[in-house]
């Protein structure tokens, strides 16, 4: 049984507990063994994004220190984005071996949830079953950075009774970028008032993702604007039906 | 030929080696890649695939492609010209072209490095110019001229319209191997490549106003690429 | 023009200015979409993309780390071919350097392709001074010329203006066309024409100069690089003092990535390499050559975490998928260099003072560095400004460095990130409705809402669980 440590992500934990929920659900269901590491905090992706290095360096640590106690074979978590940010931690220890190496263990065992299903435990039909007529957001640190591409799909698409519709200019940003939205909202809101226009035209009446940040950016200006759209982490949708079983 | 003259150069390399780290080092480096992709490309073409990828091309980027034999040249050379409604025509000076160049025709000049002002002015208000390629490349449907004694970089480029008499064994895969070849001149004797190259595929164009295609801009506004077999 | 455009003005307004300009960005994203078409093709066509990618990266790796050598070697095989070289560390020295030539000539007409690192250097205008009239030959440089506004793209500068634009300007010009654009390029063509046959001096720039040939390379589709080259009896290239390969076959590679990404073409119509003067028995090309170096603060970036910027080669691929240039538009950055390449460069060259925001105009979506022919990371470079302006600078919003320390020390302790995660719902509870807060946080509630943080986190409801379990 693969033993999972859950890297909750804050934004799940806080804002979207359903997500973090799911996640345990879903690998349960596919035979893990999940842990909850009860110490982790954020990833410090916004002080790294930002420039606070040694800030992150500090955060970095103890997500590394609290997820060596856990000793799981697996680190899991439900986003591209804050799974790359782990991976990235090596960098930040260029110029100390000691804390690099542990890095460079850390990051080696951290996987992204679909990642982890499609490649490590090597499903691609988790049994769930979600009539709807969806579409996909492909997130850009989770595609570009991680190289995550197929999985998701591969996923989505053995989830019964889902139809997938495809979305025009699938690998444009949401405008998100974490700081970026709050530092340049006239241009962030542009950007997702053009992917908010893609998901309308998709005609899907549910827009699945697999990082919360970008759903709560996207689902953000979707309820401002009273789109009746049904946003969800793929998280969710792949424990849709699984979880009654 | 007088040496052209270097200023500053001293202080401008020691500043560059100063960032990197060390002193100024002119010992040739060692080139050592680790990828080399470019030979890879139309590796296992044959000569006819060769050949088509060039037809193919050409057309995708506005060129006439005309084929013949070099018994009919003077023929295909003179009704093309008709087509093209050429009644002022400039040609390269080569060999090869006045063998079989379509003499007859008044208005036919050829370029004369002796007559630089005449040669120019005959370019400028020329129809259509005639060159020669010095190769050829398929994959992007190039062709290559190289600047030379009694040639003109711009019989190519001045006349309304060029065409480019093409002998099909100077046909290579593409760009990769027309490099090497320069390449080599260079390396084997003392800066034996031609002083100017043109490689030219197609017409002139432009997309710089809403981005729509214009072709024919600064330079010539039809291009006929004229393929000589047995050449 | 020199680097800055409109820099008196905040950037937060030159922002606004483009996103208010609906031509403008209708233009800039149907632009965007055709190139990043045109260039996805033409990278599938070639077969091994990534393999070129990693060749091309290489090569402009190596050239970086032994500059030295390919300059010392690029200036004496120009100088064997008949070329004088001059090397000048500031855009004064070269507009000096190229006013002494021009003045020597005594010429009057100038007529230039297109070229980058003179907009940099403000050539223009120190010809001007030198009482030459000097004429634009790109078609795009041209309209904008006429029209006395800057570049707003390197590849396409005019890439702003729609055709109507273009019919204004050509009118006031004494144009009596239609607003077709053919016929208003065959308006140019004649009228460009008569300034290639007329002017003395050619000025080009120079997307690659050849070391072991002494040779300039250009990459043009209109033809004017060949007329500037080819015509005028002087001819001065400037160069930025990175843009130079090793030989012939590496100018080959750059050159096939450089048409595939900057324009989706297999090679541009013309690719022109010239060698110093012109040789005997030939009436084309220049008597008389100059080549001018110019490093312009280039040096400084050697050696340092931004050296791979120096690999770049001006494709605009990376600006060509960005999604804020697609929105702000290229005068927004206040810099001839725009986009991402803009915002890591324009820094560099030009210093923090005018452009330590632009670092910032990015969302890290990571679509440049994957367009980028030549492997510069340029989101990391991006956050890498971002830390200098924090670490180095100190520069940082006062309430930002609050803010990070903040929440370094409540991250880096399980205690208070769970207490500041219990508290966050009643914190918020003020703004709520219905299980949104669609106000409070203006820079985001504004234009979206946001859940109200659950009462219950996932660590809770784990606690819970287990201990039901």
């Amino acid at each position: 049984m693969p033993n999972v440590a859950l890297f909750v992500t804050c934004l799940s934990d806080t804002l979207f507990p359903s997500v973090g929920q799911a996640t345990v659900e879903l690998l349960e269901h596919l035979g893990c063994d999940v842990s909850f590491p009860f110490e982790q905090t954020c990833c410090g992706q916004p002080a790294y994004n930002s420039g606070y290095h040694e800030e992150t360096k500090k955060i970095a640590k103890h997500m590394i220190e609290t997820f060596e106690k856990a000793d799981a074979e697996y680190i899991v978590g439900p986003s591209g984005s804050c799974v790359m940010m782990m991976r990235d931690y090596p960098h930040l220890f260029k110029d100390d071996p000691a804390w690099k190496a542990r890095a460079e263990a850390h990051a080696a065992k951290t996987f992204e949830l679909t990642q982890f299903i499609v490649d490590v435990l090597e499903v691609t039909d988790v049994g769930a079953k979600f009539p709807a007529k969806a579409t996909y957001h492909a997130s850009c640190h989770m595609t570009r950075l991680l190289g995550i591409e197929a999985a998701p799909g591969q996923l989505l698409k053995n989830v019964d009774g889902l139809t997938m519709l495809p979305l025009d200019n699938v690998h444009n940003c949401c405008g998100f970028g974490g700081t970026f939205s709050v530092k340049m909202p006239d241009v962030s809101v542009q950007m997702v008032d053009e992917k908010v226009e893609s998901i309308l035209n998709s005609g899907a009446e549910v827009l699945i993702g697999a990082d919360a940040s970008c759903l709560m950016n996207i689902g953000g200006r979707l309820h401002k604007q009273g789109h009746p759209i049904k946003v969800m982490h793929i998280a969710e949708v792949l424990n849709e039906g699984v979880r009654q079983a | 030929m007088n040496p052209g003259t270097i200023t500053n150069r001293e202080d401008f390399l020691k500043r560059i080696a100063g960032q990197l780290g060390r002193d100024v080092d002119l010992t040739p480096p060692k080139r050592v890649y680790k990828h080399r992709p470019q030979d890879e490309v139309l590796k296992d073409a044959s000569d006819e695939e060769l050949l088509e990828t060039f037809r193919m091309v050409a057309t995708r980027i506005h060129t006439d492609v005309i084929e013949c034999e070099s018994a009919n040249l003077d023929d295909t050379l003179r009704l093309l010209i008709e087509r093209y409604d050429g009644s002022t025509i400039i040609a390269e000076h080569d060999d090869r072209i006045q063998a079989w160049a379509p003499q007859t025709s008044e208005s036919f000049d050829w370029w004369d490095a002796e007559r630089p002002e005449d040669s120019r002015a005959l370019a400028v208000k020329a129809d259509i110019g005639i060159t020669i390629a010095d190769q050829a490349l398929a994959e992007s449907a190039t062709i290559v001229q190289y600047a030379a004694p009694g040639k003109s970089r711009t019989i190519s480029l001045l006349p309304r319209d060029h065409i480019a008499i093409i002998p099909k064994s100077v046909l290579v895969p593409r760009m990769t191997q027309a490099a090497k070849k320069l390449a080599e001149l260079d390396r084997t004797g003392d800066l034996n490549s031609p002083n100017g190259v043109n490689f030219i595929s197609g017409p002139s164009n432009s997309a710089d106003i809403e981005m729509n295609l214009i072709v024919g801009v600064h330079g010539p506004v039809r291009v006929a690429y004229l393929l000589v077999h047995d050449l | 023009m020199s680097m800055g455009i409109r820099l008196d003005e905040k950037f937060q307004d030159r922002r606004k200015d483009g996103i208010d300009n609906p031509f403008m960005r209708q233009a800039v994203s149907s632009a965007q979409n055709r190139l990043r078409d045109g260039r996805l093709n033409a990278a599938g066509e070639l077969g091994d993309w990534e393999a070129f990618r990693d060749h091309s990266e290489e090569i402009r790796q190596h050239v970086l780390e032994h500059l030295d050598y390919y300059l010392y070697q690029l200036s004496e095989n120009i100088s064997k071919r008949g070329g004088n070289v001059f090397f000048a560390e500031t855009p004064e020295e070269a507009n000096r350097y190229i006013r002494e030539v021009v003045r020597a000539k005594n010429a009057k007409h100038v007529v230039k392709s297109k070229s980058m690192v003179t907009e940099e250097i403000g050539l223009n205008e120190a010809l001007h001074e030198e009482g030459c009239t000097v004429v634009e030959s790109d078609l795009g440089e041209w309209i904008l010329q006429l029209d006395n506004d800057p570049p707003s793209h390197i590849v396409a500068p005019a890439l702003h203006k729609d055709r109507n634009a273009v019919h204004e300007t050509f009118t006031a010009h004494g144009y009596e066309g239609s607003n077709d654009p053919t016929e208003l390029g065959r308006y140019a063509r004649r009228e460009l024409r008569k300034d290639f046959l007329k002017a003395e001096v050619g000025i080009t720039g120079c997307n690659f100069a050849i070391a072991e040939s002494g040779a300039v390379g250009l990459v043009t589709n209109e033809g004017n690089g060949r007329m500037v080259t080819s015509l005028p009896d002087t001819v001065i290239s400037v160069m930025g003092m990175e843009r130079i390969v090793p030989s012939y076959e590496e100018f080959e590679v750059l050159v096939n990535m450089l048409c595939r990404s900057a324009v989706g073409q297999r090679l541009t119509s013309y690719i022109t390499t010239f060698a110093g003067t012109r040789g005997h028995g030939e009436v084309d090309g220049p008597e008389e050559f100059h080549l001018v170096i110019v490093d312009n603060k280039r040096s400084g970036i050697l050696g340092t975490q931004f050296q791979s910027v120096l690999q770049c080669i001006r494709c605009a691929a990376c600006i060509n998928v960005c999604p804020v240039y697609r929105h702000i538009g290229g005068h927004a950055y206040g810099s001839i260099y725009p986009g991402p390449i803009g915002a890591v460069l324009a820094p560099l060259l030009d210093g923090y003072e005018n452009y330590k925001e632009l670092p910032y105009a990015s969302s890290l979506c990571g679509a440049c560095t994957e367009a980028c022919p030549v492997k510069i990371p340029l989101h990391e470079l991006l956050i890498e400004h971002r830390r200098v302006i924090v670490e180095e600078r100190k520069q940082s919003p006062f309430v930002e460095r609050i803010a990070m320390k903040g929440f370094a020390v409540t991250s880096s302790s399980p205690f208070l990130f769970e207490a500041a995660e219990h508290i966050a719902p009643f914190a918020s509870s003020p703004f709520t409705k219905a299980g949104q807060i669609d106000k409070g946080l203006p820079a985001w509630t504004d234009s979206k809402n946001l859940p109200q943080p659950a009462k219950q986190t996932v660590r809770d409801w784990f606690k819970k669980r287990g201990n039901a379990k």
